[in-house]
């Protein structure tokens, strides 16, 4: 039996029946049936019952139901027939045999004359209220509906807010700039005590609308739900459909987003290089696969693992690596696809803001931000090749031994010994070593400098130093540096 | 039409399958499982702790449906919730259940809208949907995935990102109608069940300890014996609001953004690549 839409069948009726709570709820919205009358078409059939199809609040279509699911339901006394084109009809059921049938006024009026009945719900007098577009009494049912759900799972009442509540409210709002749905997205964030919506629009014409007009509009709505308040913060944020941005506009990257592309992009290496290297393999690469595996799992910017993996770049002068063997491992062989998938993310990698006082790194860390990917070439570490370097950064042991690396001044001014030569023919802690110079010719450039005791693994953050003087005892030639207090942008 | 059964005797196409197990096992979690279903089943599969299979007409037997990640509903008729007789849920399963009941088959579609001819645009009709049968364990959606869309999130969206395969023949059917299928019907606004992974089992599939969330009508909420049996069960609701043929077209989308975010907000703790 088909579908009856519109076309087909404009001058048919159909009257509703019967109403049929769909979640056996009560109270609650019930589906109303339908039976065609004054029939004037072959599509319809006078013994069958329909159901309606909505859009937009208008009805578009009457489906026959299947047998068998025609049973129950409370029988509806004069309710007037409807056809293809009218507003919906809806149905609210406060009992199982006491329903209401009409069109979205006549069941919101009823809803609003017997929300005593609903109140005591929290769940259904959200839904009631929010249909019958009942103002005054949102912002209570939807923050009783919030606690309870939060009892369950703080994160699920969120989601319900962000997701149920906050859309539904803009949606009428949304709908009248002619943004679908599906092309919108809330989040939220708890930060010192406000709370941030943002709304996200993908819109193919994001300049054309008047941001700051809807802005204020979707933020009363939202302090109409009694879910957002006066002090909280609503942003629009409006993407293009195009996916080529405007010139000039940046598209901002969330924390999340990175989070994901750097995951993807260690899973890409571990599926595309290690795992293929491994197959048939020798012990001696198995080995190298698990060390160079462990450095791929210490990168936490994309960027930096970006930068890591041109290195591999083929036909291309690149420094020395780490150890010949690790061309056995084929980098080289994805490092195309790696720079589509992941190049445009190249930007993110490890700053000098990103280190924080007092706080503790690794080894991995210092070595990755550094370019040079061997914890054991540490001490003095320019970033960047000497004359563009952006920092050097200072890792330092202090074992508390005599000509040993210390404070002069804790916390303030450092002893900090040059940087040994590589050859013993060469004098001991040579000036125009090329970490040495990284700090004695560039006065400008920040030096990062990290701390540990002996026996410690990771290293403490101790600031930002500036180089004071090359001084020289029994031990040997050293830097004395002292704490800037400076901060880098 | 009649049902699809394997024929034994039948050596049915491979590529596809070989294709896809030729890849490297995936190094991130599988996502979930999704089942959905009427709310009248709600209870009955809590307390029972399992998902039943019932009769299908596609396979001519009893058969539990479920899809890879995205909360595709299996309807008996074209397009979503039509004549639908009580509002859904959607199970959101850990997919280690498939631990304890292996999938008796796994299709990189909807095989109701194959039968239905939803698909006949992409997927030539001498095509049996046994050509595109994947290794039944739950990484040959992931390995499937990988090859056609990249990554998980991109499969959800169902926006085809045009991978480039090339190891394939021009003669492999079954790879040609699929790709053709995923460049041209792989979105929500045609339907996205056309390219959502099915999972099919034959017995019933425990899911004590293994259901992460719900997704319900949020006034069963007011049940205060459902929520303390899910709070006890540690399954997260994720409620919406359910007017019976109210913007139907919108209640598939709001089951997207809300597994969406559910996927967003957990991957933490699941170790999704989300």
């Amino acid at each position: 039996m088909a579908v009856v839409r519109a076309g087909q069948d404009r001058a048919d009726l159909y009257r509703p029946v019967r109403a049929v709570s769909m979640t056996g709820l009560f109270p609650g919205f019930a589906r109303p049936h339908f039976t065609p009358e004054n029939l004037q078409s072959s599509e319809a059939s006078a013994n069958t019952v329909y159901v309606q199809h909505i859009q937009d609040e208008q009805i578009i279509a009457f489906e026959p139901l299947e047998e068998g699911s025609t049973e129950g339901g409370v029988a509806v006394a004069e309710a007037p027939a409807v056809r293809i084109g009218d507003p919906a009809v809806y149905a609210y059921a406060f009992g199982p045999s006491d329903a209401v049938v009409g069109d979205r006024g006549v069941v919101a009026q009823a809803i609003e004359d017997r929300f005593d009945e609903i109140a005591a719900k929290e769940f259904a007098a959200c839904t009631a209220a929010q249909f019958a577009r009942l103002v005054q009494r949102l912002p209570d049912v939807n923050r009783r509906a919030f606690r309870l759900l939060a009892e369950l799972d703080t994160v699920s009442s969120r989601q319900w807010r962000d997701s149920i509540v906050f859309l539904i409210t803009l949606r009428d709002e949304l709908r009248s700039m002619h943004i679908r749905p599906g092309s919108v997205q809330v989040r939220s964030q708890d930060k010192d005590n406000r709370l941030e919506v943002t709304l996200s629009v993908t819109f193919d014409r994001p300049h054309e609308l008047p941001r700051k007009q809807t802005e204020d509009a979707c933020r009363k709505l939202l302090i109409g739900t009694g879910l957002f308040r006066q002090n909280d913060v609503f942003t629009l944020q409006l993407e293009s459909t195009a996916g080529d941005l405007a010139v000039g506009q940046l598209r901002m990257v969330e924390a999340g987003e990175l989070d994901a592309v750097m995951k993807e992009a260690k899973f890409f290496l571990e599926e595309k290089v290690f795992l293929p290297a491994m197959r048939g393999s020798s012990r001696r690469i198995v080995n190298l696969v698990r060390d160079t595996r462990q450095w791929i799992s210490k990168f936490q910017k994309i960027g930096d693992l970006i930068r890591y993996i041109d290195r591999f770049q083929p036909d291309t002068d690149q420094p020395p690596l780490p150890f010949a063997e690790i061309k056995q491992i084929r980098f080289e062989d994805v490092h195309a696809e790696f720079v589509t998938r992941f190049g445009r993310y190249r930007g993110f990698q490890t700053t000098i803001a990103d280190f924080t006082e007092g706080a503790t790194y690794s080894p991995f860390t210092l070595s990755i931000y550094t370019r040079t990917y061997n914890n054991r070439g540490g001490g003095i570490r320019p970033v960047g090749k000497i004359g563009a370097h952006q920092a050097v950064v200072v890792n330092i042991t202090l074992s508390g031994s005599k000509y040993a690396n210390e404070w002069l001044s804790e916390g303030v001014r450092l002893k900090c010994y040059l940087k040994a030569p590589r050859k013993t023919s060469e004098s001991q802690f040579e000036e125009s070593h090329e970490a040495n110079r990284s700090i004695m010719e560039y006065p400008r450039v920040p030096i990062l400098v990290f701390t540990r005791m002996s026996g410690q693994s990771d290293f403490v953050y101790r600031g930002i130093f500036r180089y004071i003087r090359v001084t020289a005892d029994d031990g040997g030639k050293w830097f004395e540096l002292v704490k800037t207090g400076e901060t880098i942008a | 039409m009649g049902s699809y059964v394997r024929d034994q005797k039948r050596k049915y196409r491979s590529a596809l399958r070989q294709l896809v197990a030729s890849q490297p096992t995936p190094a991130s979690k599988p996502l979930p499982l999704t089942h959905v279903t009427d709310c009248i089943h709600l209870q009955t599969i809590l307390d029972e702790g399992q998902l039943t299979p019932r009769p299908c007409a596609v396979f001519g037997d009893q058969r539990l449906y479920a899809f890879y990640a995205r909360p595709a509903y299996r309807g008996s008729k074209r397009g979503p919730l039509h004549n639908l007789n009580f509002a859904p849920v959607c199970f959101i399963i850990d997919s280690s259940a498939t631990n304890e009941c292996f999938p008796a088959e796994i299709f990189p579609f909807d095989t109701g809208a194959l039968r239905r001819g939803v698909l006949a645009d992409d997927i030539h009709e001498d095509l049996s949907p046994f050509d595109f049968a994947l290794e039944p364990k739950v990484d040959s959606a992931q390995r499937l995935i990988r090859i056609f869309f990249g990554d998980d999130r991109t499969y959800y969206s169902g926006t085809y990102r045009g991978m480039g395969i090339t190891n394939f023949r021009p003669t492999d059917a079954e790879i040609v109608a699929y790709d053709s299928l995923i460049r041209r019907g792989g979105n929500k606004d045609r339907d996205e069940r056309g390219t959502s992974v099915e999972f099919q089992f034959k017995g019933p599939l425990p899911v004590k300890g293994k259901v992460l969330a719900v997704i319900l009508p949020q006034d069963f909420l007011d049940d205060p014996g459902l929520r303390k049996m899910m709070k006890a069960r540690k399954i997260i609701a994720l409620p919406y609001m359910f007017i019976p043929d109210h913007t139907v077209a919108e209640f598939v989308g709001v089951f997207y953004t809300l597994t969406d975010d559910f996927y967003t907000r957990r991957r933490k703790q699941y170790g999704w690549q989300w």
